[in-house]
């Protein structure tokens, strides 16, 4: 659908309004910090914005820019903070061994960032990839690691997260469940 | 179990766990979307005169002068430069950095420098030391003394309502000449067989191999920006700045990182005052820098933390002067 100029900022304007919150959201849910994401979110909105008339479907591109621009931000703290380890291209590795502790300041609430904080980071992203709906095959090339790396992460991060539910659950027994 | 988008494997997680998860999800969103200013975040987009005039809203990052050695240095800070001890001349370069080198490194012009006490003094309790024509400072240093210090220091006693000027970004700004923003590390391999004055190689041959690890800097020139470059938007608080991309410097090549060894014929390896003399491994150090550097080029990573660095840096270095959104473009 080609959308005429004189439209684009009015229905631009609708589309940031409306996802901006949820875009920055995901972002933090994938392992951002909360500014950090601010700061991916709005400049991917910026190459929304430029790219408006030829984007068919913003929700779709924006959901999977958002992925690999997150993606490409951890990739790169990972890699600052881990300098000295010699293999930086797996994001795996890379993550699993460099995400700050401070990216954690910001997640003390909702719950649901409680929750993800008990996963490692590449357990965490390929979990809050996969709860927004991308298949493994996806996730596999927006993370760059394989796709069985994917699948065993996610497994992982199911348990953890499993666990982590069971002994929130017997720590409120008595009252109202978590 | 069905998320919002896709199909969790199994086994499934519980019901409860699902429906918390969705609730959570969802005031997370309420949260973001109210601590957001939308209308501004969006005034940045569409309210400006051209579309190079985006800006992007960090709020909240660089809002304080005190958090530039925290920040800076978490990513990334000063790299130690370091005269190798007897093969000063031997490579391309005479300076070295390992690998847990601190990363950021901040050039001044000489003539605008506000930090006395010549070539090796401590700023800081950091070591700061000159070359020929350029000094090589601590970017903290740098910041809070050289421009944050006096620049906020004016902005405070002005008012936390003076309109930023342009002459105060780009006073800030310019001087800064040169940044280092980022360092990438490369392994490199090289072989040279070279032969011996004019007697032909199958005769004698000089066979070089270099094995080891070289680095390479994304580089960043404050230097000539002009009014032109910097876009103001009053309103917000919120300045573009016009500048080239990061470019990829000459390559370190790291002599204590490097083994090099000579397959040398039997006439050869009696001439020890050429295998001793350091001024023939030059182009075997030439060649490695060459490696380095081409690596660095096509490194994307290296590039956009360098891009990434940059945008952090001046977000630090703008808030001094009231900016509290930075927007860099790079051309």
């Amino acid at each position: 659908m080609t959308k005429r100029s004189d439209d684009r900022d009015s229905e631009f304007s609708r589309f940031y309004a409306a996802s901006i919150a949820r875009l920055v959201g995901r972002c933090v849910l994938i392992g951002a910090p909360e500014e950090d994401a601010r700061g991916i979110v709005q400049e991917l909105m910026i190459e929304i914005y430029r790219r408006w008339p030829e984007i068919r479907s913003p929700e779709a591109y924006a959901k999977r820019a958002l992925a690999f621009r997150t993606a490409d931000f951890l990739k790169i703290s990972a890699r600052t903070v881990a300098r000295d380890q010699e293999d930086l291209t797996r994001l795996g590795l890379a993550l699993s061994n460099g995400i700050p502790d401070d990216i954690r300041l910001v997640e003390e609430r909702p719950l649901i960032l409680e929750a993800l904080s008990q996963l490692p980071p590449v357990q965490r992203a390929v979990f809050a990839l996969t709860y927004d709906g991308f298949a493994p095959t996806d996730i596999a090339a927006i993370l760059s690691m394989k796709k069985s790396t994917v699948r065993s992460n996610l497994r992982h991060a199911q348990e953890a997260l499993r666990a982590w539910w069971e002994q929130k659950g017997s720590s409120t027994e008595g009252g109202r469940e978590p | 179990v069905t998320s919002p988008g896709g199909k969790l494997p199994d086994p499934p997680l519980p019901d409860g766990l699902q429906q918390f998860l969705r609730d959570s999800q969802n005031e997370l969103f309420t949260e973001m979307g109210a601590r957001l200013d939308t209308e501004a975040g969006l005034a940045a987009i569409i309210g400006r005169k051209s579309e190079q005039d985006a800006v992007r809203p960090v709020a909240g990052v660089g809002g304080q002068t005190a958090e530039i050695g925290l920040s800076l240095g978490r990513s990334r800070s000063i790299q130690d430069d370091r005269t190798v001890n007897g093969t000063a001349g031997t490579g391309p370069r005479s300076t070295l950095s390992g690998t847990d080198a601190p990363r950021l490194r901040v050039i001044i012009s000489p003539g605008r420098s506000k930090i006395a006490g010549g070539p090796n003094a401590t700023v800081g309790g950091l070591l700061v030391r000159s070359g020929a024509a350029k000094l090589v400072i601590v970017v903290a240093a740098v910041l809070l003394l050289a421009v944050g210090g006096p620049i906020a220091a004016a902005h405070y006693f002005a008012g936390r309502n003076t309109a930023i000027s342009t002459e105060a970004v780009i006073g800030s700004l310019s001087e800064i000449e040169q940044v280092h923003v980022a360092t990438g590390s490369f392994a490199v391999n090289v072989k040279i067989t070279q032969s011996v004055g004019i007697i032909p190689c199958f005769l004698i041959c000089d066979q070089q191999e270099l094995k080891g690890s070289g680095t390479d800097d994304a580089i960043v020139n404050l230097n000539g920006l002009s009014k032109e470059d910097v876009s103001i938007n009053q309103s917000t608080d919120a300045v573009t700045v016009r500048m080239a991309a990061p470019v990829i410097g000459p390559a370190d090549i790291d002599p204590a990182a490097c083994t090099i060894t000579n397959s040398l014929g039997v006439i050869n390896s009696a001439t020890q005052g050429f295998r001793n003399n350091p001024e023939a491994y030059r182009p075997l150090y030439a060649e490695a820098a060459t490696q380095v550097h081409n690596a660095a080029e096509h490194d994307r990573a290296l590039l956009a933390e360098a891009e990434q660095s940059t945008r952090a840096m001046l977000t630090q270095v703008l808030a001094a002067v009231g900016v509290k959104h930075v927007t860099i473009d790079f051309t």
